[in-house]
């Protein structure tokens, strides 16, 4: 029945016919894409103008609590906030704009913007991201709890270093850096984990832009059987200018016969010799 | 067989082949697409999080030399040096080779950048015309500059002045015309961080059109669409080429072309390879097809990189006789370069890019416009003796255009959906309609213009042709 309704159907249409449907399907192909674009520039502009909005009612709220010593309590005094703070898009705003203050400032100011994400419930919001199916929302949790300094979230963090994406790996060691410093290197003297240079090269932002201080033993990374991590020890060790350590970085010259080792030691110390 | 029969014949294995190729270019064009959406998306995704200026916390980041080549540019040299001095990275040098220039180039350099006549020795590696002088600047300020005063050589005689010059093992190979991304560089050199198992020997990224945009000291401001019409058309051509284009074919590992506007290599295989030729003047996508050869002859594991950031922005022709010259001469470089390299056609040892990359070139770069033209000659004479219905001709022209248009329309919806520069609903309007009107306008030109070049090829043209520009400092 099937296969006789199809003979007469080709049977029946013409070769014109064919080029008319075409024609109109990619017309209507063409229409589609045109408004899909048209809607997406509008949607991302609405985007962008509630966007401003809120950064300016967050950034009103922010410093009256930061400079005007307003309490807590004072923030539902503000029109729609309450309202406001059930909203994803001004969550994300407020949690932007909360961790920008947190780097500009320090001491009193910056414990004070820490609770500020707690007491909004802007923690707990970053926290339910950690266990979200998509990557890309957990390497967002897990970096806007580390740039808050919010410890609780550590053991979670810690947890998601054996996640499946290498995106939340990587995110997850440098939330742990972050929250309690380079110490937590050490948990990987013996393992196989590497650091290639691009992560390397993001420790040791983190490490500059957050001013973390040297453990007192990173020497012993020097005997680390994992050679990327007793790479990045070199690294650590002239950057914080480790003057004690120099002796071990040539004992290490001498000892060891990896030429990448070999070439960054002497980078490091030459680097060392030009700025004394 | 009879003259009648025969004709019949001819016409019906014509109408096929003619179907099969238009078939052919459409079905491949969508494909191209599905694959570029598809790896955008995931690079957006991965790249969303990234924190470029981590790299600049690595003393050991890769070091590279910016290779600028310049041809009597003197009217807006200074502010282009200026713009690839302020590139955010650490390890980097900026080599400038003034091919033989007629104008005031030279003179100006020495007086903006504070220049004196260095000690350096020229040891070529690759063999170029002669150098007359290498330049440094008296001013710390100016120390990653190097000025190289060369005999007039060509483009690729002047990009291997530069190679042999660096003592960087990567070298960024640009137009010194071009405005560059602040952090293009932080962007090119992150594949070298990451790969461990394969050498990154190349890097590609895309070029934009900056007509009308607003550039302030060599830094763009604004982007906008371009208020000349044809440069508008191009912007269209653009994001059709390295959207929906480059990015699936680097996906697939089939890329055979760097943009000679930018791109970044690894000086020692670009040297064992050769360096560029320099009796091509498709010398972009020789270098890159001969240095891939060169480690698959090699049996060497290797990988070509694509970045579809937007790192890269030129100036596009804005009159007919500029745009005729420059596409006459890619069609003589798309000629040379796969004539020089033939043996890859078909040769399973290439793989992807003698299996496939290799043809796909072959006809739907260079043989389409030849096919299209032949086709469509061929069409109306069978039209006017009445063998095929006018009817039929005119709505397979229009599904053709149709087809033409949408394929923008996606280019367009991917940029928004990605990369957003275009930032107004007057600049989607304006581009719109660039896209309806260009099939009728601007496609039978470039046709034109590619056979155009392929004449040019036959008769032994081998120049440049001029390429004028107007210079982003009016426009500032």
């Amino acid at each position: 029945m099937i296969l006789s309704f199809s003979a007469y159907f080709i049977q029946a249409i013409h070769p014109l016919d064919i080029l008319l449907l075409a024609i109109s399907m990619v017309f209507l192909s063409a229409v589609l894409f045109f408004l899909m674009t048209l809607f997406k520039k509008m949607r991302r502009l609405k985007e962008l103008n509630l966007k401003k909005l809120y950064q300016e009612e967050i950034d009103e709220i922010l410093f009256a609590f930061l400079f005007e010593n307003k309490k807590n309590e004072n923030t539902f005094s503000f029109p729609h906030f309450t309202k406001n703070l059930l909203n994803p898009l001004y969550k994300r705003v407020a949690i932007k704009s909360i961790i920008s203050l947190h780097h500009n400032y320090s001491g009193e100011y910056s414990a004070r913007l820490e609770q500020i994400y707690s007491d909004w419930g802007l923690a707990n919001y970053s926290m339910k991201k950690l266990n979200a199916s998509k990557w890309t929302f957990v390497v967002e949790g897990i970096r806007d709890l580390s740039s808050m300094n919010y410890v609780k979230a550590y053991q979670k963090i810690q947890y998601l270093r054996n996640h499946k994406n290498e995106m939340v790996q990587t995110e997850a060691l440098l939330g742990m850096i972050k929250l309690k410093g380079l110490q937590e290197l050490f948990k990987f003297s013996n393992s196989n984990l590497y650091l290639n240079d691009w992560i390397q090269s993001n420790i040791l932002f983190l490490v500059k832009k957050y001013k973390i201080p040297a453990p007192p033993n990173l020497k012993l990374l020097l005997q680390s059987k994992n050679e990327s991590l007793v790479l990045l020890a070199i690294r650590l060790i002239t950057h914080y200018k480790m003057t004690p350590q120099y002796d071990a970085l040539f004992t290490l010259y001498q000892k060891t016969e990896s030429l990448q080792l070999k070439k960054e030691i002497n980078l490091e110390l030459n680097k060392l010799e030009k700025t004394e | 067989m009879d003259m009648s029969s025969s004709l019949d014949f001819f016409i019906l294995i014509f109408n096929y082949l003619i179907l099969f190729f238009a078939g052919f270019v459409m079905l491949s064009y969508i494909i191209l697409a599905i694959i570029s959406g598809v790896s955008l998306k995931a690079y957006l995704k991965k790249n969303r999080f990234v924190n470029y200026n981590a790299l600049l916390s690595l003393e050991s980041a890769p070091r590279v030399s910016l290779i600028a080549p310049a041809y009597n540019e003197g009217r807006t040299i200074e502010e282009n040096v200026r713009s690839l001095l302020a590139i955010n990275y650490n390890n980097y040098d900026v080599i400038v080779v003034n091919d033989g220039s007629k104008d005031n180039s030279i003179p100006v350099l020495i007086k903006a950048f504070e220049l004196v006549r260095s000690s350096i020795k020229y040891q070529p590696e690759i063999a170029t015309k002669q150098v007359k002088d290498i330049y440094i600047s008296s001013n710390p300020a100016f120390s990653k500059l190097v000025v190289v005063d060369k005999h007039n050589g060509g483009k690729a005689d002047a990009l291997n002045t530069g190679i042999n010059i660096s003592r960087n093992p990567y070298v960024v190979c640009i137009d010194v015309d071009c405005i560059m991304d602040k952090d293009v560089l932080l962007k090119l050199a992150k594949p070298f961080l990451e790969q461990s198992d394969k050498k990154v020997i190349a890097t590609g990224g895309v070029v934009r059109i900056a007509n009308s945009c607003i550039i302030k000291s060599g830094k763009l401001i604004e982007v906008k669409a371009p208020g000349n019409f044809l440069a508008r058309i191009q912007v269209i051509e653009y994001l059709r080429a390295f959207i929906l284009g480059r990015m699936a074919w680097s996906k697939l590992d089939g890329l055979l072309i760097i943009s000679g506007a930018f791109g970044m290599f690894d000086r020692e295989i670009a040297i064992k390879s050769g360096g560029y030729d320099t009796t091509t003047v498709g010398e972009d996508m020789e270098l890159i097809v001969r240095m891939r050869r060169f480690m698959i002859d090699r049996k060497k594991e290797y990988v070509v990189q694509y970045i579809p950031d937007p790192l890269c922005w030129t100036e596009a022709p804005e009159n007919y006789k500029i745009l005729g010259k420059q596409r006459s001469r890619w069609m003589r470089g798309t000629i040379e370069t796969l004539w020089t390299h033939r043996k890859m056609m078909f040769n399973p040892k290439y793989k992807t890019l003698g299996l496939l990359s290799y043809p796909y070139w072959l006809f739907a770069e260079y043989y389409a416009p030849i096919i299209e033209f032949t086709g469509i000659l061929i069409t109306i004479i069978l039209v006017a003796m009445g063998i095929i219905s006018w009817k039929f001709f005119l709505l397979f022209l229009l599904l053709v255009y149709i087809f033409a248009v949408m394929f923008s329309m996606i280019a367009l919806y991917t940029e928004e959906a990605t990369f957003k520069r275009y930032e107004t609903i007057r600049d989607l309007k304006k581009l719109s309609i660039a896209a309806i009107i260009e099939p009728i306008v601007f496609h039978p030109f470039t046709v034109y213009a590619a056979l155009k070049g392929n004449w040019e090829k036959i008769s032994g043209n081998k120049g440049w042709g001029e390429m004028t520009r107007t210079g982003f400092d009016k426009k500032t």
